[in-house]
């Protein structure tokens, strides 16, 4: 029953009757997701069991386990295998201008993945890393009650290279960002990929948005296109968001292991084809580099 | 000087006279398989079986409860075999009734109770637990208990496996059914023995009340036992020590269960399943259209009945009635 159902008579269904004959149709399952996944399969016998009728079962109130008395019949199901459920983490390291206005940073989002429900983004950490005097204590506040976490952002550069701006902030240098942070939207499933020949670590995000406010001033002077001056001053802007993506990253896979570990590098890309999407991220300039490390361990197919 | 020479030709000779008197059990077991493997016919097959239950020390009666060949059962409600159960496993052996896997032969064991406590028996346990056991039965191949276990070995070789060289972890191998009822009696038999404590009364244990309600079920069954035990239980020594520990205590509460599986096993030697369908498959899941389907059919005979068509007379198995030999309804497929 675990690939489908049977249909027969019910007279002689998975038991014999007066001609001493059974007969059963099995009709397999239906995919889920028709195509999606590893070609995978299942066999197993079809065959005769002897009825325990014996006066100890019934003293003993206990369902004997089935003793085959012959006749296998081999069966074999075949079906694309979405691979179960991954489940792990998917830290993202960007550098780059994704983040405006602190532009420069370098940072990490850490994605906590299950199979069905998402995903908290535990922390989200942006900092520059040209370091300043200047430091202002970001908060981010992700979409799940007790996610948000605690960072350095030292706001002191902009461009590339850097150019020094140790002004930006002045005044309370507190700031909150505040959105639902980057986090996956649909199960990590892995599929081959024909021409390449790679698995494809395969998942979606959803857009993320920022809004941050300075509780003061918020001055900037130098080259970077964010900010020259105001108080309290709201950072949302196009420039502050994410779009949803969808993720196909390469791998090297046995089609067995259980568990995947390992790093990916756009830039360095086994099937050069960048899978990735980065154009949307390369702003001010500054290119932005991603670099992903995921630890995955496979569940039973639910 | 001539009486020195007779008493030295005495005390030589008598212990070799001796050891021709009395075969080693090695010998007996090497003996009893080359009978049961090539014998040409299944009376003669029957007979090599009738040789194995009396070198077993198990009785054996007929339906009316005649006695054919008195053992160690302690009353009508013991442990004996009839006689067309015999013949069942005489059929069965020489018509080829496929070889079983140790998962299934375990599954059997699993149905009498003979499991750990707190998992079942798997095919695994049993390999381990048989090499065990024949290995065992070497160390002390004059007692008559090592039977079971060199027997089975012996049938094992005539299909070309040894349970003394095989690794049970890749090995593969299958048992043949009188292999496979061995099995259970090595496995039970000692339990079974156990399960009457002295000075209580075997009623209490072996109180099944027979299907008849008749008083006069037992006819001759138990009233000439040798008063000797059955000789098995190699493999319930291995069974039931570490690491995996049958329950053999919680067994030995429960006599009947045994009793009955041990009939059941004999029993459902009589049965031929026949497939009507070749191998099936692949099939692949839908993709949201038609699905290719497999069809199963088997058909089921009953091949050997007792020598009367009425209900068992005697015995444990008093008023079972057994199919008719042709097709036989209600045994499962899955």
């Amino acid at each position: 029953m675990q690939h489908g159902n049977i249909a027969c008579d019910p007279a002689t269904c998975q038991i014999t009757g007066q001609d001493g004959v059974a007969a059963l149709t099995f009709i397999p399952k239906q995919e889920a997701n028709p195509g999606f996944g590893v070609m995978d399969g299942d066999s197993g016998t079809v065959g005769a069991f002897a009825i325990a009728a014996s006066r100890a079962a019934v003293r003993l109130g206990t369902a004997s386990e089935r003793v085959s008395i012959g006749a296998a019949i081999n069966w074999q199901v075949t079906f694309h295998n979405p691979a179960g459920a991954w489940t792990g983490t998917i830290t993202f390291e960007e550098a780059g201008s994704q983040v405006l206005p602190w532009q420069n940073a370098i940072g990490s989002e850490t994605h906590t993945i299950t199979h069905r429900e998402v995903a908290v983004i535990t922390s989200v950490d942006y900092a520059d890393n040209t370091g300043s005097a200047m430091e202002a204590e970001v908060t981010a506040t992700g979409s799940v009650a007790g996610s948000g976490s605690f960072s350095k952002l030292t706001p002191t550069s902009c461009g590339n290279p850097p150019v020094t701006a140790t002004d930006i902030l002045t005044g309370s240098t507190q700031i909150s960002v505040q959105g639902n942070n980057r986090k996956p939207n649909s199960p990590v499933t892995l599929f081959r990929n024909p021409q390449s020949g790679y698995y494809l670590l395969y998942f979606s995000t959803n857009g993320m948005q920022l809004t941050g406010k300075s509780s003061s001033q918020l001055y900037h002077k130098g080259a970077c296109n964010a900010y020259t001056d105001g108080a309290s001053q709201s950072s949302s802007n196009s420039e502050d968001s994410f779009d949803a993506e969808v993720f196909q990253i390469p791998i090297q896979w046995d089609g067995q292991t259980d568990r995947l570990e390992g790093d990916y590098d756009p830039d360095n890309d086994p099937t050069g084809e960048t899978p990735v999407p980065l154009s949307q991220r390369n702003v001010d300039g500054v290119p932005t580099r991603v670099k992903i490390h995921y630890k995955l361990q496979r569940t039973k197919q639910q | 000087m001539k009486l020195l020479v007779c008493s030295l030709i005495s005390f030589c000779l008598v212990p070799f006279a001796l050891q021709a008197q009395t075969p080693s059990t090695g010998s007996v077991a090497l003996d009893l398989a080359t009978r049961i493997t090539q014998a040409p016919d299944d009376p003669t097959r029957g007979q090599a079986l009738s040789a194995m239950a009396q070198a077993l020390n198990i009785g054996i009666y007929t339906s009316a409860g005649q006695t054919v060949a008195a053992g160690g059962e302690r009353g009508c409600m013991d442990f004996y075999l009839y006689d067309f159960e015999v013949k069942m496993l005489a059929w069965a052996e020489g018509a080829g009734r496929s070889p079983a896997a140790p998962s299934d032969v375990a599954k059997a064991l699993n149905a009498m109770g003979v499991h750990p406590a707190n998992r079942l028996l798997t095919g695994g346990d049993l390999i381990t637990a048989l090499a065990g056991a024949v290995r065992a039965a070497y160390q002390n191949p004059v007692d008559p208990a090592a039977l079971p276990a060199m027997l089975i070995r012996e049938l094992g070789r005539f299909q070309g496996y040894d349970l003394t060289t095989i690794d049970p972890a890749t090995d593969t191998v299958t048992f043949d059914p009188v292999q496979q009822y061995l099995i259970a009696l090595d496995a039970t038999l000692p339990v079974l023995a156990q399960a009457a404590k002295p000075g209580i009364p075997l009623a209490v244990y072996f109180s099944g009340t027979p299907a008849s309600t008749s008083a006069s079920v037992c006819g001759a069954i138990g009233t000439q036992s040798n008063g000797r035990r059955w000789q098995a239980g190699r493999l319930a020594a291995q069974l039931t020590q570490p690491p995996i520990s049958v329950d053999a205590t919680a067994i030995s509460t429960i006599p009947g269960a045994i009793i009955d599986g041990l009939h059941n096993e004999a029993i459902s030697n009589s049965v031929r399943v026949t497939s009507l369908s070749p191998d099936q498959g692949p099939v692949h899941y839908g993709h949201g259209g038609p699905v290719d389907t497999m069809r199963f059919a088997v058909v089921a005979e009953t091949m050997v009945q007792p020598d009367s068509t009425g209900p068992v007379q005697a015995g444990w198995l008093a008023g079972v009635q057994y199919p008719a030999i042709g097709p036989l309804a209600g045994v499962g497929v899955d």
